[in-house]
C-alpha cells in the first residue's frame, strides 16, 4: 500500500472501522513515515474536537418523543416487500435482460393492439345496458304482481341500526340474478348466527324513497302507480301530471305514495320495473330515541297528572282548587302535544314515502322539420363524427409512439433472424 | 457505526424486527436510543434546530412506517441514518433564508462557550465547530458521520448513497478545506 492510499485510510483508522489487512498496512506506513505519523495526530485531535462538540450540542425537546409517537398511531405500517425487483435486475446479465424484457414487450404489444379495440367497444355497450329496464317492462298488472312475489324473498330489511341513505344510478344496477346469488351466498353465510330481532326491538326508522323513470307512456305508467300502491296496501298521497302542449317537450309527472313499511323495499323494487330507472336513493332517519324519550315524558306525565288529581280530591280552599286545576290543564297540554309527536313518529315509521318522477321515453310530437333544418343537423352530425374519428386516430398514433422503445426492439430482432434466415 | 459493538448492532437489529411487526415498545426503545444521535446529525447538517427536531421526528416516522420493509441487507443503523441523511439533502435543496443559518450559528456557537473558553483545546474546538459551518453539506456529512458516529466507509457510502471512492475523496477534500480554513483563522493544527 503507497502512500496516498494509506493517507486516505487514516480517518477510519482514526475511528477504528478499518478491516484487519488494512490496518495492519497503515500501521506499517505509520511506522516508517512521520508525515502520515502527523497526519493521524492531526485527524486525531479533530476527531476528539468533534466528539466534545457534539457532546455540547443540543439535544432535542423532550416533546419531540411524545410528538411523533402521537404521529405514530395515526400512521399504519407499510406491507413488508420480499421481492426486491431492482435486486432481481441487477443480478441479471445482459442475456438475461433482454431475455426478461421480450414476453414483457410482446405482452404490452397485445395490450395495446387489444386495448386499443377495447377503447371503442363500450360506448356501444353503455347504450345496451341503459335501454334494458325498459325493454324488460311488464305489460300487465298481473305480471307486475307476479314479479312483486318472485321478488319479496330478495328485498330484504335494512341492517338493524342503521340510518342513513343509499342511492344508485343506473348505470350501477346489479342484475337481478347477481344479486339473487349474493343474497343467498350472505345468507349461507350468516344465517345460523343472525336471528331477526323482535319488533319491538327493532330501530324505529323512517324511511323515504326517490326514484326517477323514464317510461314509454306517462299515462299507462301513472294508472299502473296507482293500482301498485293499492296492491301494496298504500295511498297515493299527491299527484302532479303536468301534459305539455310545446312540441318537443317530454310529457312528465311527479307522484308521492305512502307504503306500509314492511312493503317498502318490495314495492321500490316493482316500481323500477316500471320504466328505465335515472335515479335511485333510499334514506332513513332512526328515530328510536326520540321514541322511547317522548314515550317515557309521557308516562311521567301521566303519573304527574294522576298525582294532582288525588291532590285535587283532598283540597278544601278555592284558591288550591284553582292552581291544582290550572297545573293540570297545563300537564294535559303537554301530554297532548308530546302524544301527537309520538304519534306522527309512529305513524311515518309505519309508513314510507316514496316519490316518484316519471318522464316520457320521447317528447310529444314535432312538426316535420325543413328540408334546411334537416341537412343543417345533417352537417353538424357529420362534423362531429369526424373529430370523434381524428380523436381516436390521434390517440391511437401517440399509442404506438409511446410504444416504439418496445416494438423496435421486436422490429429489430425480427429483421437479424430474417437476415439469418435468409443467409 | 458509533459505538460500533456489534452487541448494539444486535440489539438494534432486534428492535428494528419487532418493530415491523407493530410492537411499540420495541420502536420507543428504537427512538430513545437514535433521537439523540440523529438530532445532532441532522442539526450538523441543516443548522437549524428546529428543523433539526422535525427531521428527526419524520425520520422515526418512516422508520416506524418502513420497518416491514427492512431486508437487513445492511445494519439498522444504516439505514436508519441513511433515511436521516436524504431527508437532510432534501431540507437543504429547499433552502430556507441565510439568516436563519447565522442564527443557527451564533446559537452553536454559544453552545460550544464556556469558563474555561481560553484553554487551547477549546480554542480549538470553537474554530473548528465555526470551520464546519463553512463546509459544504456533502462534506459534513462524510465528516460526521466518519467521526461523530462512527461509521466505516461502507456504512457511509450506503447511508449518503455514493460509491466508497466518492467517500474516501469527499472525506479528503473536507479534511484539506478544514486545514485551509483553520490555516486562514491563524490556528494551530498541531497539538500544542
Amino acid at each position: 500500500m503507497n502512500h496516498e492510499t494509506v493517507t486516505e485510510l487514516l480517518p477510519w483508522y482514526v475511528n477504528g472501522t478499518l478491516a484487519p489487512h488494512e490496518r495492519a498496512a497503515v500501521e506499517a506506513e505509520l511506522a516508517s513515515c512521520p508525515l502520515c505519523a502527523a497526519d493521524l495526530a492531526e485527524l486525531q485531535r479533530i476527531h476528539a474536537a468533534m466528539h466534545e462538540l457534539d457532546q455540547d450540542a443540543p439535544g432535542p425537546s423532550e416533546s419531540l418523543f411524545a410528538r411523533t409517537l402521537a404521529r405514530v398511531d395515526t400512521q399504519p405500517q407499510r406491507k413488508g416487500v420480499a421481492f426486491s425487483l431492482r435486486g432481481w435486475w441487477e443480478q441479471l446479465s445482459a442475456w438475461g435482460r433482454v431475455a426478461a424484457l421480450a414476453p414483457a414487450a410482446v405482452a404490452i404489444l397485445f395490450i395495446a393492439v387489444v386495448g386499443g379495440r377495447a377503447l371503442v367497444a363500450p360506448q356501444r355497450a353503455g347504450i345496451s345496458t341503459y335501454s334494458s329496464p325498459v325493454a324488460g317492462q311488464p305489460k300487465t298488472m298481473d305480471e307486475l304482481e307476479t314479479r312483486n312475489n318472485a321478488l319479496a324473498p330478495a328485498a330484504a330489511p335494512p341492517p338493524a341500526g342503521v340510518a342513513g341513505t343509499v342511492a344508485r344510478s343506473a348505470a350501477e344496477q346489479v342484475p337481478v340474478p347477481q344479486a339473487q346469488s349474493v343474497l343467498s351466498k350472505l345468507k349461507a353465510t350468516n344465517g345460523p348466527t343472525l336471528q331477526p330481532l323482535a319488533p319491538s326491538q327493532r330501530p324505529q326508522l323512517i324511511r323515504t324513497g326517490e326514484i326517477a323513470l323514464l317510461v314509454p307512456d306517462v299515462e299507462r305508467s301513472l294508472a299502473q302507480l296507482q293500482q301498485l300502491a293499492q296492491l301494496q296496501f298504500g295511498d297515493v298521497i299527491s299527484l302532479n301530471d303536468q301534459t305539455p302542449s310545446v312540441p318537443g317537450v317530454r310529457h312528465s309527472a311527479q307522484v308521492q305514495l305512502a307504503i306500509p313499511a314492511d312493503r317498502f323495499d318490495i314495492t321500490m323494487d316493482a316500481l323500477a320495473r316500471l320504466g328505465a330507472v335515472q335515479s335511485r336513493a333510499i334514506s332513513a332517519e332512526n328515530v328510536t330515541d326520540q321514541i322511547v324519550d317522548g314515550q317515557a315524558r309521557l308516562r311521567n306525565l301521566r303519573r304527574t297528572e294522576a298525582d294532582m288529581l288525588r291532590i285535587l280530591d283532598r283540597a278544601g280552599k278555592i284558591p288550591d282548587v284553582l292552581e291544582v286545576t290550572q297545573q293540570i290543564a297545563q300537564v294535559r297540554e303537554q301530554i297532548e302535544e308530546l302524544d301527537a309527536q309520538v304519534q306522527s313518529l309512529q305513524h311515518r315509521v309505519a309508513y314510507s314515502t316514496i316519490s316518484i318522477d316519471i318522464e316520457d321515453e320521447k317528447p310529444i310530437a314535432t312538426a316535420e322539420p325543413g328540408i334546411g333544418t334537416q341537412l343543417n343537423d345533417a352537417w353538424k352530425a357529420a362534423l362531429r363524427q369526424v373529430r370523434t374519428f381524428s380523436v381516436r386516430l390521434a390517440s391511437a398514433a401517440l399509442v404506438i409512439v409511446a410504444f416504439a422503445p418496445y416494438w423496435l426492439i421486436l422490429v429489430v430482432i425480427a429483421l437479424v433472424i430474417a437476415n439469418r434466415l435468409r443467409k | 457505526m458509533q459505538p460500533a459493538h456489534d452487541a448494539d448492532a444486535t440489539r438494534e437489529a432486534e428492535w428494528l424486527r419487532l418493530t415491523a411487526r407493530g410492537d411499540r415498545a420495541a420502536f420507543e426503545r428504537l427512538f430513545r436510543a437514535y433521537e439523540h444521535r440523529l438530532y445532532r446529525f441532522s442539526l450538523g447538517l441543516v443548522r437549524d434546530q428546529q428543523l433539526a427536531e422535525e427531521i428527526t421526528g419524520d425520520v422515526m416516522l418512516d422508520v416506524w412506517r418502513g420497518a416491514p420493509r427492512f431486508r437487513g441487507d445492511a445494519k439498522a443503523s444504516t439505514w436508519i441514518f441513511g433515511i436521516a441523511h436524504h431527508k437532510c439533502i432534501d431540507a437543504l435543496r429547499r433552502r430556507r433564508p441565510e439568516h436563519v443559518e447565522l442564527q443557527t450559528l451564533q446559537t452553536v456557537r454559544d453552545a460550544t462557550a464556556g469558563p474555561e473558553e481560553l484553554a487551547v483545546e477549546e480554542s480549538f474546538r470553537r474554530a473548528l465547530g465555526d470551520a464546519m459551518l463553512e463546509l459544504t453539506p456533502e462534506h459534513r456529512a462524510v465528516l460526521e458521520l466518519t467521526f461523530i458516529n462512527g461509521c466505516s466507509q461502507a456504512e457511509t457510502a450506503a447511508i449518503v448513497a455514493c460509491p466508497v471512492n466518492t467517500v474516501k475523496t469527499r472525506v479528503f477534500y473536507a479534511k484539506q478545506q478544514l486545514r485551509r480554513i483553520l490555516d486562514r483563522r491563524g490556528v494551530r493544527r498541531e497539538m500544542p
